[in-house]
């Protein structure tokens, strides 16, 4: 192997280095604990994503119109394998 | 392998026809690229999600009136509580305030500070925060977004939000949220319950829905069951359908990225085989010369295998290490308002580095396994070139 | 469009399955051509032509071979992280049997593998001899491949395109699980019994092997992996797990285990694969194949350590047995 390609080689490494550098000294705990004790005060954890005003904002249900709403009360079916819902006094 | 002969060759050619392997590299950078950044970014997003449901009630219970969630009373709080296995049963109060003339809205939280759970919180967020001042009058706390807002509109100091009741209540900003908690805070604003109620004219017995903690896995499904069978009109969440959400949402954005993305790569592999054959073909007279040394067919596809080879590997690093820089060093400007949207409020996040098997997998999959396809058969027509071509 | 469709690894996976699928085509049009005008003994411009284009075969087949057994692992990770999509799945075991596809798509995935590397080592053999004196055999091979690849894809589209995200599938507990008393394991056998053939088998194994005994090395090997894949299931798993009631043969794939499945099921696939073929070699085409079948010994061997290792720890950190 000629020596340009050591060169070029040890280049490389040092990106892969320099990644797994930033990677594990990069401040991952601050940013997190801070949007964790964001959504710990208001009990909620919705992105705060830029979407329009009829568009759903919180909830689990419907976040930024993509998921469809499962309603309990309205259900099409029920489920099959729960009779402890069926058999409730 | 340092002194094998093949591998002295190898490398020798490699750098020899350098210029030959900088235009593939150079698309193949550009693809990477762009794929990675957008992986990064969705991941890095959904990783800070993942991290918040943790914190997330376990179950939400909602009423709902022709399909819309609407405020739910009080009592329903105290039947919860009747049931065993339930803790820490809280009111949410929380909607939405249009600023009418700019399409805006933002969002306002109703936070009980009397809560353990709350205070603490809002200790980690902000060290020198004094609760006692905060409660005294009417305050608020307000994200990046809203804080940014105000000021350009002109209220630096507070807002005075109308009422439903046809009221004008004037709220003082008290401090913004850290630049850091953007992800789920940006338009939010933080307010003592009552002072949330009176603004959304609700009364004192109402809230928007309520949430509750059951410890034991186990009993989920059951408490679920129980508790739709209160009402006819309720509706509950658990934290996994939340979970869900947030994976369908991630898969979302990057499955239609990456559906279109195959269009790039189709185009890619014809250009790349395109390439290719006309490289080779070039490169006949030079293969006819070693197969006449004695190289077997083999060695020759042995040769362009390696040479393929680092040719991927250079790329993914480069790209994959561009992708990073860009994504989780200078914070993907431009590229991350796809995911963050722009109808409203204009929002700057902090991206968490996150990188794992996943990620990095489907990266070099998706392009490497092309890529060695559009080469092979270049790479096979040019291995059996006729030792007399060198002849010629 | 399901939600299933629209996951990253899932939309990866089936393009790189696609373009393999259409590598082989390829290639099987060009061994259909070979298998018909093939005559060694003929001097023609035609069978030259031939021959070279057996080595696009080849470079295609090797190819292929690499990324089925990098796409195998991806598989298992990718239908590990649906198991949040998929409502009761915790983990790949609930995604696999989410339709009747799942087990079929993963069984066939394990044949291929074993067949590619087959084929990988009679064309090894074959190009050492230099008068391809295998030739035949191994287009046939490669042909039969080919349908079993080409099924494998049709059950790959079936299998995504048929996961449903709304109805709830079983979790590896009521799959595996002891279900009211009923013994899952084969032939009434109790754990004492299973553990004891487990390691006489390997015992037999190792015998066979360095004795030289072919049929009985093959014999005792198929018979390895089956009592072995119940005893990872069913006793060295809780173990790895740390909890007596887990049996779960996918769940040791997660980070949670440090990734240790995927050392403890590809030692013992790998191995038996390579045991396998120097056994099939040896038997069919009277060959003589000593390193297949040493490297097949030494995984197997790091496969027996691995489990009875972790029985090991367990009972020296705790003093008892689960």
């Amino acid at each position: 192997m000629i020596k340009p390609f050591y060169v070029a080689g040890s280049l490389l490494l040092l990106i892969i280095f320099s990644i797994g550098v930033h990677y594990i000294s990069g401040d991952r705990m601050g940013i997190t604990d801070r949007v964790n004790a964001v959504a710990s005060m208001t009990r909620m954890s919705s992105p705060s994503f830029s979407v329009a005003y009829y568009e759903p904002r919180v909830g689990g249900t419907k976040i930024g119109g993509v998921e469809k709403a499962v309603n309990i009360a309205y259900p099409e079916m029920m489920p099959l394998d729960r009779m402890d819902f069926v058999y409730e006094k | 392998m340092r002194n094998s002969p093949f591998f002295h060759f190898l490398t020798l050619e490699f750098f020899k026809e350098r210029k030959k392997h900088m235009g593939v590299i150079a698309i193949s950078l550009v693809i990477l690229f762009l794929l990675s950044s957008v992986l990064f970014i969705s991941s890095s997003i959904r990783y800070s999600l993942e991290q918040t449901l943790d914190q997330e009630p376990d179950f939400v219970v909602q009423r709902i009136q022709g399909g819309e969630r609407v405020s739910v009373p009080t009592e329903w709080m105290d039947r919860l509580l009747e049931i065993h296995g339930i803790s820490s049963v809280t009111a949410r109060v929380y909607g939405r305030y249009f600023f009418k003339s700019k399409e805006k809205s933002f969002l306002i939280v109703g936070v009980d500070f009397m809560d353990e759970q709350s205070h603490k919180a809002l200790r980690t967020i902000m060290d020198e925060v004094d609760l006692r001042e905060f409660l005294k009058g009417d305050n608020m706390l307000v994200g990046g977004g809203v804080s940014h807002y105000l000021k350009s509109h002109f209220y630096p100091k507070g807002y005075t939000f109308l009422t439903p009741k046809g009221a004008f209540k004037k709220v003082h900003l008290f401090k913004v949220l850290p630049r850091e908690s953007n992800l789920i805070a940006n338009d939010m604003i933080i307010v003592p319950i009552e002072l949330a109620q009176e603004i959304f004219g609700m009364n004192e017995e109402e809230v928007s829905d309520i949430t509750f903690n059951v410890p034991n896995d186990d009993e989920w499904a059951n408490v679920e069951d129980k508790i739709s069978s209160f009402h006819y009109d309720l509706r509950v969440i658990t934290k996994n359908d939340i979970k869900k959400a947030y994976e369908n949402l991630y898969n979302y954005k990057g499955g239609i990225f990456l559906i279109l993305f195959l269009i790039t790569i189709v185009t890619f592999v014809l250009i790349l085989y395109q390439r290719y054959s006309m490289v080779y073909s070039s490169e006949r007279r030079h293969i006819g010369l070693l197969r006449a040394l004695g190289w077997s067919i083999n060695d020759v596809l042995k040769l362009k295998f390696f040479e393929t080879m680092m040719v991927v590997i250079v790329a993914y690093i480069l790209g994959v290490g561009l992708a990073y820089l860009y994504v989780f060093v200078l914070g993907a400007p431009l590229l991350r308002e796809i995911f963050l949207g722009g109808a409203n409020l204009h929002n700057v996040i902090t991206l968490v580095p996150v990188l794992n098997f996943g990620i990095l997998s489907s990266i070099f999959l998706i392009y490497a396994v092309p890529f060695v396809s559009a080469v092979l058969i270049p790479v096979w027509k040019i291995a059996v070139t006729d030792p007399k071509e060198a002849m010629l | 469009m399901s939600e299933i469709l629209l996951s990253n690894q899932v939309i990866v996976y089936l393009l790189s399955e696609s373009i393999l699928f259409g590598l082989l085509l390829i290639a099987f049009i060009i061994t259909l051509e070979i298998l018909i005008k093939w005559d060694f003994g003929s001097y023609s411009e035609q069978q030259f032509r031939l021959e070279r284009r057996a080595y696009l075969v080849m470079t295609i087949l090797l190819f292929v071979f690499v990324v089925k057994f990098l796409l195998l692992i991806y598989f298992v990770f990718a239908i590990d992280s649906l198991s949040l999509l998929v409502p009761g799945a915790m983990c790949a075991a609930g995604v696999i049997s989410a339709n009747d596809y799942g087990m079929l798509l993963l069984l066939l995935k394990l044949l291929i593998l074993f067949f590619l590397l087959l084929w990988m080592a009679i064309n090894r053999y074959d190009l050492q001899a230099k008068n391809y004196p295998l030739f035949r055999i191994k287009s046939w091979l490669f042909v039969s491949i080919f349908l079993v690849i080409a099924i494998e894809t049709g059950v790959d589209f079936a299998y995504f395109g048929h996961i449903d995200t709304l109805e709830p599938v079983n979790c590896c507990s009521t799959l595996y699980g002891q279900l009211e008393g009923a013994n899952p394991l084969p032939f009434g056998l109790n754990t004492m019994i299973l553990l004891i053939l487990f390691y006489l088998l390997y015992v037999a194994v190792m015998a066979s092997a360095l004795s030289s005994q072919r049929v009985s090395f093959m014999v005792a090997l198929l018979l390895f992996v089956f009592i072995a894949y119940y005893s990872v299931v069913y006793f060295f798993g809780t173990y790895i797990y740390e909890l007596p009631t887990h049996n779960c043969p996918f769940c040791m794939l997660q980070k949670e285990y440090y990734y240790v499945g995927y050392l403890v099921w590809g030692a013992l696939f790998v191995g038996t694969y390579l045991g396998l073929i120097s056994s099939v070699m040896e038997i069919g085409l009277k060959v003589e194949r000593n390193r297949e079948r040493m490297v097949a010994l030494a995984l197997l061997s790091i496969f027996v350590l691995l489990c009875t290792g972790f029985v090991a720890i367990y009972y020296l950190r705790n003093g008892v047995f689960l």
